[in-house]
């Protein structure tokens, strides 16, 4: 296995103006290049914020206080904020859970690729690469998609219209914070391939936060469980589905299996 | 005896665009006709988009379609008398997806709960209140919770108010609008459990609307498949939908996520 | 909201210094100041002292009694604009918001007229048709601003009525007009509030505008604008008699707008939402 492209070691987080414990102690995770990272665990558990940290966006009102966070040999904690931004739209893309929120409503799709163009580059040619990025993502008509507005596409598209506008620049690693969770089972198939074969054609690692089981079993190779802000357990995918150790991660994997056994189609019905 | 809540031919059309946009007309619903029984338990599937929310909501009478009729035991709800229209309003309640926005912020769990009570039963908010505390233990929360407001409860708690909510009125037919969707995993495999307590328990017809099989196949005794506006399909069992062919389960089955990793 | 604001430093500046303001207009018929009206040629223009803290204008009135006295007229008037709009606006922005359709048409075309009429242009119509003085300036300012205020309450309105708690509250049975009450002006009061602290400066400089270009508050009656306006003619003898009014309108108008900037800042509301 390759050298990691992202290290996070011992990462703590702490409400800034709250004495109360941390809300993320002590984690530490990587994710190697062509191989998919997945951060799970309940609402609370401080996946969200240990990966909103990596890039440094980290909400109001919370603060690292702990750990370093390297990235391609460079110390992220140590970065200033003007060259954060320049990483984030180039070799670090993000993608986001509620892709409506993330457009500007009054610009059109276009308008978002040659603004993302424009920022990290040229925007000389952003009609032949936006072309190339949306037909990457699956989205054939991209004349039509980029004069659209961000309301008039459903919410899978738009997820897919955010990934290809995260991969115009070709990052080493694409930070994706419950991409699916609100897309139906079959754009949530649809993004979650999608992703994949990116990873595999360009060797880009993934950290992706959920905390459907689902997704991770589809997805991730290696899997930190996470709970009430501290690592219970870290182990690959595989591992970790036969045999969870922590009672959490059991827990979870549990009702997992719970779920895809009430779909009983054993007999009757071929394929 | 004529079914508990029936929808005839229902349309329902969206416009789209603005003053000096280009307007266009977005057909929802075409022509959908449903039937709930008394204590049914029907699962209604289909892609996000596809209209099922819609049906949802015109069935709850929260909007009027624009042709068709929705029947409350056999009676158009839209041309029913005052008396028989507040039936149907007590009969017919409903648990939304989004559980952070179905409750009022400023309000106590106890008053949320009271709420349906004090319309319906003519009660003051005092013994409403009192009420609330029985069906908030029910629903699996305590008696005390009556007094604390949305920001103390997780968000598998607060989906356990809505449905104390949805109970209080004593309805005949509940809508459940992906209510178990938003929810984390454990959080969702005990409301299910929840759901399925009270469908056994009281009885209660169910339509329970859900992008997700999985959620879907171990609840309803039927399962309606939507697509492209219209039931295209109702069947006992997600096996039997499967049967059918209908390329539109062929796809819902087809994303479902694997149960284990498999490389 | 209230737990961030309680930290602000602004916040706290700002209302104090606004809590002086009122409290000096409110009780300046107590503090047994001269009056602020009475004409004493033998004593114009005045240096401070002991008797006259402030000095004494060009007719030898007391400038701090008149200032005082003026911000009785200055704050008093613009609570009353605000308590007109704000009344108003809330009635017709939650019935189009909530009705729809063609009564939400109707009252929205009736802003778009309103919001057409400048407010000094207006002003001064009303004064030729019905004479100079006060309330015309307060009719003129809520004819030019509720239309203003109704558009952002139907927008808060829209978005509130299909929140999933109203259209709850729907199929619990309760009656629109107790969804109004329960539900939806519980959630408007706040932005409301800050949107009026915020607005507050702005209609005090219109009040004392229009008082200064002689077409508010009449003399005798002190009001700041006016004191200005008086005071012109000693710019460059006298020039504390502008300042002083001119102190006053800039400090009361900031603290209006940092107190409503914080309690911006503190809710967790955004306008953009709302505003279209």
């Amino acid at each position: 296995m390759s050298a990691p492209l992202l290290e996070v070691r011992d990462l703590s987080i702490e409400a800034r103006n709250g004495t109360a414990k941390p809300l993320v102690h002590g984690v530490s995770f990587s994710v190697s290049p062509g191989r998919v990272t997945c951060l799970v665990g309940a609402s609370g558990s401080g996946k969200t914020l240990s990966c909103m940290a990596v890039p440094g966006l980290l909400p109001q009102g919370v603060r690292r206080t702990g750990g370093t966070i390297a990235f391609e040999g460079r110390l992220l904690n140590e970065l200033s904020g003007e060259e954060l931004r320049e990483l984030r739209g180039t070799r670090i893309a993000m993608v986001m859970q509620n892709p409506a929120s993330c457009f500007d409503p009054v610009f059109s799709i276009g308008s978002h690729f040659r603004e993302t163009l424009a920022a990290h580059g040229g925007e000389g040619n952003w009609r032949v690469r936006a072309e190339v990025a949306l037909k990457e993502v699956g989205l054939e008509n991209a004349n039509r998609i980029c004069r659209a507005y961000p309301f008039q596409l459903s919410g899978g598209m738009l997820q897919r219209v955010m990934l290809a506008l995260a991969l115009l620049n070709d990052p080493a690693l694409l930070i994706a914070d419950e991409p699916t969770t609100d897309l139906d089972t079959v754009a949530q198939r649809r993004v979650l391939d999608l992703i994949d074969g990116v990873r595999r054609r360009r060797d880009m690692g993934v950290l992706l936060v959920t905390h459907d089981f689902g997704v991770v079993a589809r997805m991730a190779d290696d899997v930190v469980v996470l709970e009430e802000g501290v690592v219970v357990e870290r182990r690959s995918a595989v591992e970790l589905f036969e045999v969870p150790e922590h009672p959490i991660s059991a827990a979870l994997v549990g009702a997992h299996r719970a779920l895809c056994e009430r779909l009983d189609l054993s007999e009757g019905v071929g394929g | 005896m004529s079914a508990l809540l029936s929808l005839k031919n229902v349309h329902r059309r969206y416009r789209r665009g603005g003053f000096f946009t280009r307007t266009e007309m977005l057909h929802v619903l075409r022509g959908v006709d449903l039937e709930l029984e008394e204590g049914a338990s029907l699962g209604l599937v289909g892609r996000s988009g596809c209209g099922k929310s819609t049906l949802g909501r015109v069935a709850l009478g929260l909007e009027r379609p624009d042709k068709g009729s929705v029947c409350f035991r056999g009676e158009d709800i839209a041309a029913s008398d005052p008396a028989s229209y507040a039936e149907f309003r007590r009969s017919v309640q409903v648990v939304f997806q989004n559980v952070q926005n179905s409750v009022n912020p400023r309000m106590t769990a106890g008053e949320i709960v009271a709420e349906p009570m004090r319309n319906f039963f003519g009660l003051s908010k005092a013994e409403a209140v009192e009420r609330s505390r029985p069906l908030l233990e029910q629903v699996g929360l305590k008696a005390s919770d009556a007094d604390k407001r949305p920001t103390q409860f997780s968000g598998g708690e607060l989906q356990r108010v809505c449905i104390a909510r949805a109970l209080a009125p004593k309805p005949r037919v509940v809508v459940f609008d992906e209510a178990v969707s938003s929810l984390d995993m454990l959080v969702q495999a005990r409301v299910l459990s929840l759901i399925e307590h009270i469908r056994d328990e009281q009885g209660l017809a169910f339509l329970f609307i859900s992008h997700d099989l999985r959620v879907v196949a171990g609840l309803c005794r039927e399962v309606a498949l939507m697509a492209d506006g219209v039931i295209a399909a109702r069947k006992s069992s997600v096996k039997e939908l499967v049967a059918t062919g209908h390329p539109a389960i062929g796809e819902l089955l087809a994303s479902l996520p694997p149960a284990a990793p498999g490389r | 909201m209230m737990r961030r604001l309680f930290y602000n430093k602004i916040f706290w500046a700002a209302a104090i210094l606004l809590g002086l303001i009122g409290a000096g207009a409110l009780f300046a018929p107590q503090m047994g100041l001269p009056d602020p009206q009475e004409v004493n040629l033998a004593a114009k223009l005045l240096p401070p002292s002991s008797e006259h803290l402030l000095g004494t204008d060009h007719l030898g009135r007391d400038v701090l009694s008149r200032l005082l006295y003026g911000s009785r007229v200055s704050l008093g008037s613009v609570f009353i604009i605000l308590l007109l709009i704000v009344t108003f606006s809330t009635l017709a922005g939650s019935v189009a918001g909530f009705f729809g359709g063609v009564i939400d048409s109707a009252i929205m075309r009736t802003c778009d007229v309103f919001l057409t009429f400048p407010t000094i242009i207006l002003a001064m119509f009303f004064i030729a048709a019905l004479g100079t003085g006060l309330t015309n300036v307060v009719i003129a300012i809520f004819f030019t601003h509720w239309a203003w205020y109704a558009r952002i309450v139907r927008g808060i309105v829209i978005s509130l009525k299909n929140r999933e708690y109203v259209l709850a509250a729907r199929v619990a049975g309760t009656s629109r007009g107790r969804i109004v009450a329960r539900h939806i002006l519980p959630a408007l009061a706040p932005q409301l509030l800050v949107l009026s602290t915020l607005d507050i400066g702005h209609m005090m400089l219109h009040v004392a505008g229009l008082s200064f270009l002689g077409l508010g508050v009449q003399p005798p009656t002190p009001e700041w604008g006016s004191m200005i306006n008086d005071a012109r003619q000693y710019i460059w003898t006298q020039p504390q008699l502008l300042i002083y009014p001119g102190l006053a309108i800039f400090v009361s108008v900031m603290a209006f707008n940092l107190l409503g900037d914080a309690m911006r800042d503190a809710s967790d509301f955004s306008f953009a939402e709302v505003e279209s």
